[in-house]
């Protein structure tokens, strides 16, 4: 099902802290100085070691204004992004058997559209 | 006249000290007010140093973390009495905990305890250990943590505190470490006995600490429905005493059972009410119905 899916996202989420913070050309100093904990604490949230609170969390998620998506995917464009997450919500709202047509579609159309690329690939040469 | 007020200020240091015991946090500031405008009229620095101190608790557990710190470092400074000593950096090393400034909080909080060891209270030098342990807890030392919760409970038995206060909050403490510890089962007989020892002392604010821990505890046991029980009673009696930071994690614990549940109606109405505490943070429903923080979360950080 989706939702554990996208669920099973939290094992990264101090990996994706320490990406956005280099993203935004951040220290570890700086950073801890804007949370207000640590640095030597802030380095062991990045390593997953360290537990905070929704509070804090909260206040990472302001810092870097960030967009969910930004969590999913970081070479995507802000428009696609939009549209891959508003997807996603929707796709999330469906019920299990729901989603597995809609699986199943997607897997369809990809197949259709190797085809027709290999077909392509075969008529050029 | 001044033994009057003398007797007048006792009575009401107790009776606070009872309601801070009892989590009525507002109604024993009230006491410790009085009692500090009765000392300033009696012109007794000693007595006006501890209402002093004592009203710093009450305001600490209130949330008033900058009224709690004001005058205590001036306290500190002056006294050299082992009491007063004890009280200010207690409620000092409380003050910095809360505002995320752990090593400096560690530093008072062991000023703390050398204060009460001479003074041979075991309930006094219990509560430091326990709150030792807690700024261990909230670095995420959980070993170290545990270690001093340990032996806050040893000297407790020792000192025949049996299972009066501060025992049940230091069972709590140390029942939500083995939770983080991922050793859930022995966590939730660890806080099932503090549940049982704080509805016995009355000790509204560890019941509702207990509650809490359960739901998140049966959460990651995947026993949704016992966990939602449990969050919903944190949730009212949280409301009802208006302990705000027990109020925020119960809307993040019910938000997530219930879309665990998939009840998605009922965890949005949770997550909502989350949303409508941060408004400058849109995305904040949406990234809690996305992310499991679960494993990330320490509900006891203050800060």
């Amino acid at each position: 099902m989706m939702t554990s899916k996208f669920k099973r996202q939290s094992l990264l989420v101090g990996s994706r802290i320490r990406s956005l913070r280099k993203d935004r050309a951040l220290t570890q100093a700086d950073l801890a100085h804007r949370i207000g904990i640590q640095q030597s604490d802030l380095c062991r949230m990045e390593n997953g070691e360290y537990k905070v609170s929704l509070e804090t969390l909260f206040k990472i998620l302001s810092i870097f204004e960030m967009n969910i998506a930004d969590f999913f995917n970081e070479d995507t464009g802000g428009a696609a992004r939009e549209r891959e997450f508003e997807f996603l919500r929707e796709f999330q709202k469906l019920p299990p058997r729901v989603q597995d047509e809609v699986q199943s579609f997607i897997q369809f159309k990809l197949q259709s559209e190797d085809r027709v690329r290999d077909e392509k690939v075969k008529k050029d040469n | 006249m001044a033994s009057e007020l003398e007797t007048k200020y006792s009575e009401l240091t107790a009776e606070g000290s009872h309601q801070v015991q009892q989590g009525e946090y507002r109604v024993a500031a009230g006491h410790f007010e009085s009692a500090l405008q009765l000392a300033r009229e009696l012109g007794d620095q000693f007595l006006i140093d501890r209402a002093t101190c004592n009203l710093s608790t009450a305001r600490l557990n209130l949330g008033m973390i900058q009224e709690a710190e004001k005058g205590l470092r001036e306290i500190l400074l002056k006294n050299s009495d082992n009491h007063i000593i004890f009280l200010a950096s207690y409620n000092l090393a409380s003050a910095l905990r809360k505002q995320g400034r752990l090593q400096k909080a560690l530093l008072y909080a062991k000023r703390s305890l050398r204060a009460c060891e001479s003074l041979e209270k075991v309930a006094w030098t219990a509560t430091c250990h326990n709150l030792i342990a807690n700024i261990y807890m909230n670095m995420s030392y959980l070993d170290d943590a545990m270690a001093e919760y340990r032996f806050a409970l040893t000297i407790s038995q020792k000192g025949n505190l049996g299972t009066s206060y501060p025992v049940d909050f230091i069972k709590e403490n140390l029942g939500y470490c083995s939770l983080l510890k991922k050793r859930y089962h022995q966590g939730i007989a660890t806080i099932l006995e503090a549940l049982q020892i704080s509805l016995a002392n009355g000790n509204t604010r560890c019941l509702v600490e207990c509650y809490q821990d359960l739901c998140f505890a049966y959460m990651q046991l995947k026993e949704l429905k016992r966990a939602e029980e449990y969050g919903e009673k944190a949730l009212a009696i949280a409301t009802e005493r208006d302990y705000k930071d027990i109020q925020k994690n119960c809307y993040y614990l019910l938000g997530e059972v219930n879309l665990l549940m998939e009840n998605e109606e009922r965890s949005d109405f949770f997550f909502d009410k989350l949303q409508e505490l941060y408004p400058h943070l849109p995305v904040l429903k949406q990234f809690l119905r996305t992310f499991d923080v679960s494993n990330i979360l320490n509900l006891k950080n203050p800060f």
